[in-house]
């Protein structure tokens, strides 16, 4: 019945739909479906055969292109084949249905229809902005969500501590409030409820008194009162750095406030006396706040914080006392100032350093050190113990970050970079090894020339300086390990406490500090210093050096000299030119000292000035040609630190006088010593003679016045200091010190240049005479050649050749024992020269060159020595005493 | 799901429904969507559709004689 029933409506609706019959007509509606159901029931047609109207479909889709609508059977063609994915039970009895109602579709059917069949898209719903959902969602109207939130760590106690003093008056620490619960977050806090209505009431009626206005109903001036707890409030909240009403920014009382009950004279004397506590902390509150960059500066900063933070804590002591009273308390103001006053009378102090520093706008970073210094000694004289103690404290806590440069330079010679506050600066260049010592550290100097570094420090800088040196030295000679094995140990403790104890009270403090930084210092000086002096003594061989040097400059082993002397003598007076020849140089004095020093090392050189001369010109003075000689000896580069270049200067000046003087003596030393007839010219050479004797004498004296007098007794002073030295600088200067003394007293220094001249005369003196004897003998042996070849040709049976004759008599008086014939050769060739071309005395008489020597020899003398005993008299050099010993060695030889 | 197995089912029978309207228009049956519509409810209710389309024809008939007697009779009422 139920199918009936749904074929009965369907039928109702099919009728509705096909025959628009108005709903009044009912029979007729009804008859309508009567007829529909009938039909439907009661009809004679067979089922469906699908394949048929599957051919029927086909048949009219040709009869479409026969036709000639080939569009309309494309598109039942594709509706067909799109109607097979949905294809039912029904579906063939469906287009059953379709093919029997159709009407003549090749010839009425259009395809416009189909278009119109699709329904026109509707708009796009509008797309969905955030506008939408903030109007639907309703917070579109909040502004609070975009607001920024700053996240930072919650807001100081200070304000804390004022929101909650308005709520509660029970305390004024935070905590109270969060008691027993899990961390209110600060929502809640400041969404606390209070505690009803009537606490706030009292709370706003407490506090009433700092929004009174200062006018009173007629309109003068009047002056709020206030309790006695309320001003010990502000003046706790006024010490502690917080804003109050009382007091304003400067610290100054306001006057509107008068306290209930106190004459407002003593009001304001008290008050002002609090006024005073704070305006003198203010310049610590405000330095403590500040951003320091330096180290030193920041160290000092945290002590200053370190003092308030003490500060703080009493205050909120104070006021715990005051508040969660368990007895009973007096509130007293002057009692508050009375129990402050220790704490702040260090700090007063303290800020008074602060402010000085704060004046001094270009001062260096260890500015602070001395002034806390200075303000220490101050305290301790004063005897405030409590001040000298922070002070002392702030002071070595400061002084342990200046010491950190100070003990990386002492120990690993290293400098920290862009540190300005060490006084210690490195030359940017490397510089060659020996010039290390000296020139690659420099100590800072302000523009004003005192050193950049405390005042306190000066005296220990120097060693400073050279212990940090003498690392880099070692670490130079790849030695710097060793030293750590001989630090004795921990270096002793910088703080207050140990070098300010308690017994040593009366002792004034910079003797404590000076007495311990020393102690400091020494710990890290001592080894590095000793090590290096120890290494250039056994590695280095300073001492065999120095004797090297010598034995080739000072004639210490005068054989050796001599051998050299003699050789380039030689050369000299056979006017070959070899001697200005460097390798022949060298040669030679390899071979004269190659006994006793390392010779590889030993070179020798002529100076350009000196090749200048002619040969016989050098020959005739020991100004031109002897100076030009210079010999280098190589030394190892530490021993160069000792002995630097000019000290060798000082050498090379001692070593041409002692050549100068050589050559005079051994020039006189080879006489002529001819067969003298007997008679008339023997007379003739007394004074000859005599004048030898007494250039040789002369000679003698001043070697023996060098050698005796000065160099030896110096070189030994020289081993001693050097031994005693304690560091490379006093070695330096101990070497120093040596050759000045050397030039000084041997007669070479600028002072006694016209004495040292007039003894060069001399020397040139006794040239001039053997060449005049020369001469003579030549010309008397001219004579007797004359003589004995007159006779020879009276008597074949003299042997001719005197010349022979005389060459073999150089020979065998020659003290030379190499180039014999060689040399024989050239005296011959010399001598010729001589008589050939002459010396100046060549045209005066012989007798009269010879006095005339005598008398030049006599003159000089006399004012060699009055000269050196003047110059002694008239100066206080150390030298002065060995002049006079030399002056009057050379008076025994003034005959009056 | 179920809801969303039926809402399926119900697009695949509404697209039918159109290809099968679009047939039904390219064969010029002269039938609107609902009329199809019921036609389709009725077969499945297992009527016959050559009975079915002979009842539609007669109903046409039917109604457009109903439609001439009805403009007549307005026409003599003027």
């Amino acid at each position: 019945m139920a199918y009936l029933a749904q074929l009965g409506a369907l039928a109702d609706e099919l009728v509705a739909a096909l025959t628009s019959i108005p709903e009044a007509q009912r029979e007729r509606r009804d008859a309508y479906r009567e007829f529909v159901l009938r039909s439907l029931r009661h009809h004679t047609f067979t089922r469906t055969n699908q394949f048929e109207v599957q051919d029927r479909l086909d048949g009219l889709e040709e009869r479409f292109c026969v036709v000639g609508r080939d569009a309309l059977a494309r598109a039942l063609r594709i509706r067909l084949d799109a109607l097979e994915s949905h294809r039912s039970q029904t579906t063939p009895e469906v287009l059953h249905l379709l093919l029997e109602l159709a009407d003549q579709p090749a010839q009425k059917s259009n395809l416009s229809d189909l278009d119109a069949l699709v329904e026109p898209e509707e708009d796009a719903p509008p797309p969905l902005t955030w506008r939408d959902i903030a109007r639907e969602d309703g917070w579109k109207q909040e502004r609070d969500i975009w607001r920024f939130v700053d996240y930072s760590l919650g807001s100081s106690d200070e304000d804390e501590v004022d929101v909650l003093s308005e709520a509660s008056l029970e305390s004024l620490t935070t905590t109270s409030s969060a008691e027993g619960k899990s961390q209110p977050t600060v929502e809640a806090l400041a969404s606390i409820e209070p505690l009803g209505g009537e606490v706030l009431k009292q709370v706003q009626a407490a506090q009433a008194w700092r929004h009174d206005s200062a006018a009173a109903a007629d309109g003068r001036p009047k002056r709020i009162p206030i309790s006695t707890t309320q001003l010990l409030r502000e003046v706790l909240f006024m010490l502690a750095d917080l804003e109050t009403n009382l007091f304003d920014a400067g610290c100054n009382p306001m006057p509107k406030y008068q306290l209930r009950g106190v004459s407002l004279d003593s009001y304001k004397a008290l008050l002002t006396s609090f006024a005073e506590c704070g305006r003198k902390l203010a310049p610590l509150r405000a330095f403590a706040k500040q951003r320091e960059k330096i180290p030193l500066l920041q160290v000092f900063q945290d002590c200053v914080q370190k003092a308030l933070h003490s500060l703080d804590l009493e205050l909120s002591q104070i006021q715990a006392r005051m508040i969660a009273n368990k007895d009973d308390v007096v509130i007293s103001l002057t009692g508050v100032l009375e129990e402050l006053g220790p704490t702040l009378t260090p700090l007063y102090s303290l800020a008074d350093i602060v402010r000085q520093l704060q004046e001094e706008r270009n001062s260096h970073a260890f500015r602070c050190l001395e002034l806390l210094y200075d303000a220490v000694g101050m305290a301790q004289l004063q005897g405030s113990r409590s001040v000298y103690q922070l002070l002392g404290t702030i002071f070595f806590d400061c002084f342990q970050v200046y010491l950190k440069p100070i003990r990386l330079w002492m120990e690993e010679g290293k400098l920290l970079p862009g540190d300005r506050t060490f006084f210690v600066s490195e030359s940017p260049t490397k510089l060659p090894l020996p010039q290390i010592w000296k020139s690659q550290f420099n100590l800072l100097r302000t523009p004003e020339g005192s050193l950049h570094a405390p005042r306190f420090l000066k005296p220990a800088i120097h060693r400073i300086f050279t212990a940090g040196k003498s690392i880099v030295v070692l670490k130079h000679m790849k030695q710097h390990e060793s030293t750590r094995k001989y630090r004795p140990g921990a270096e002793p403790k910088m703080d207050f406490a140990t070098v300010c104890p308690d017994e040593a009270e009366l002792a004034p403090f910079s003797e404590l500090f000076s007495a311990a930084f020393h102690a400091w210092i020494r710990s890290k000086h001592h080894s590095a210093a000793a090590m290096l002096r120890e290494l250039l003594f056994r590695s280095y061989g300073l001492s065999e050096d120095l004797d090297a040097l010598q034995r080739i400059y000072l004639m210490s082993d005068g054989a050796r000299f001599d051998t050299f002397a003699s050789s380039v003598f030689r050369h000299l007076d056979s006017y070959s030119s070899s001697w200005k020849d460097r390798f022949t140089l060298t040669e030679i004095a390899q071979e004269a000292f190659s006994g006793c020093i390392d010779g590889d090392r030993l070179s020798a050189e002529v100076e350009p000035r000196g090749l200048a001369h002619s040969g016989l010109a050098s020959r005739s003075s020991v100004r031109l040609s002897l100076p030009a000689i210079r010999l280098r000896y190589r030394l190892s580069w530490p021993v160069q630190i000792v002995v630097p270049d000019d000290g060798i200067q000082g050498y090379q000046t001692i070593f041409t006088f002692l050549l100068q003087a050589r050559r005079a003596i051994s020039v006189l030393q080879h006489p002529i010593l001819t067969p003298q007839p007997a008679g008339p010219a023997d007379r003739a050479s007394y004074p000859y003679y005599l004048l030898r004797s007494k250039l040789l004498w002369f000679g003698n004296t001043v070697t023996t016045y060098l050698a005796t007098l000065v160099l030896a007794p110096n070189a030994a002073r020289l081993r001693a200091d050097l031994r005693e030295a304690a560091d490379v600088d006093d070695m330096v200067a101990a070497h120093a010190a040596f050759v000045a003394r050397l030039v000084a007293e041997s007669c070479q220094g600028a002072k006694l240049q016209p004495i040292r001249d007039c003894i060069l005369d001399v020397f040139d003196l006794a040239i001039r005479l053997e060449d005049a004897q020369r001469a003579e003998t030549a010309r008397r042996e001219e004579e007797d050649a004359e003589i004995s070849r007159l006779s020879v040709m009276s008597s074949p049976y003299r042997s001719p050749a005197p010349g022979r004759d005389r060459a073999k008599r150089r020979r065998v008086e020659s003290e030379d024992d190499e180039g014999e014939e060689e040399d024989g050769a050239a005296q011959v060739v010399g001598e010729w020269m001589v008589k050939r071309h002459g010396v100046k005395d060549s045209k005066k008489p012989y007798a009269l060159v010879l006095r005339e020597l005598h008398g030049d020899f006599e003159r000089h003398l006399r004012f060699i020595a009055s000269g050196l005993r003047g110059v002694a008299r008239a100066s206080r050099e150390e030298a002065a005493a060995k002049w006079d010993l030399l002056a009057e060695m050379l008076e025994v030889g003034i005959k009056d | 799901m179920p809801p969303n197995e039926r809402a399926e089912k119900q697009a695949a029978a509404q697209q039918a429904v159109d290809i099968l309207h679009e047939i039904a228009t390219i064969l010029n049956c002269h039938l609107d969507r609902r009329t199809l519509s019921i036609c389709i409810s009725m077969i499945e209710n297992g009527v016959n559709p050559e009975a079915l389309a002979n009842v539609i024809k007669e109903l046409r008939k039917q109604g457009q004689e109903a439609q001439l007697e009805a403009a007549a009779a307005s026409a003599r009422r003027r």
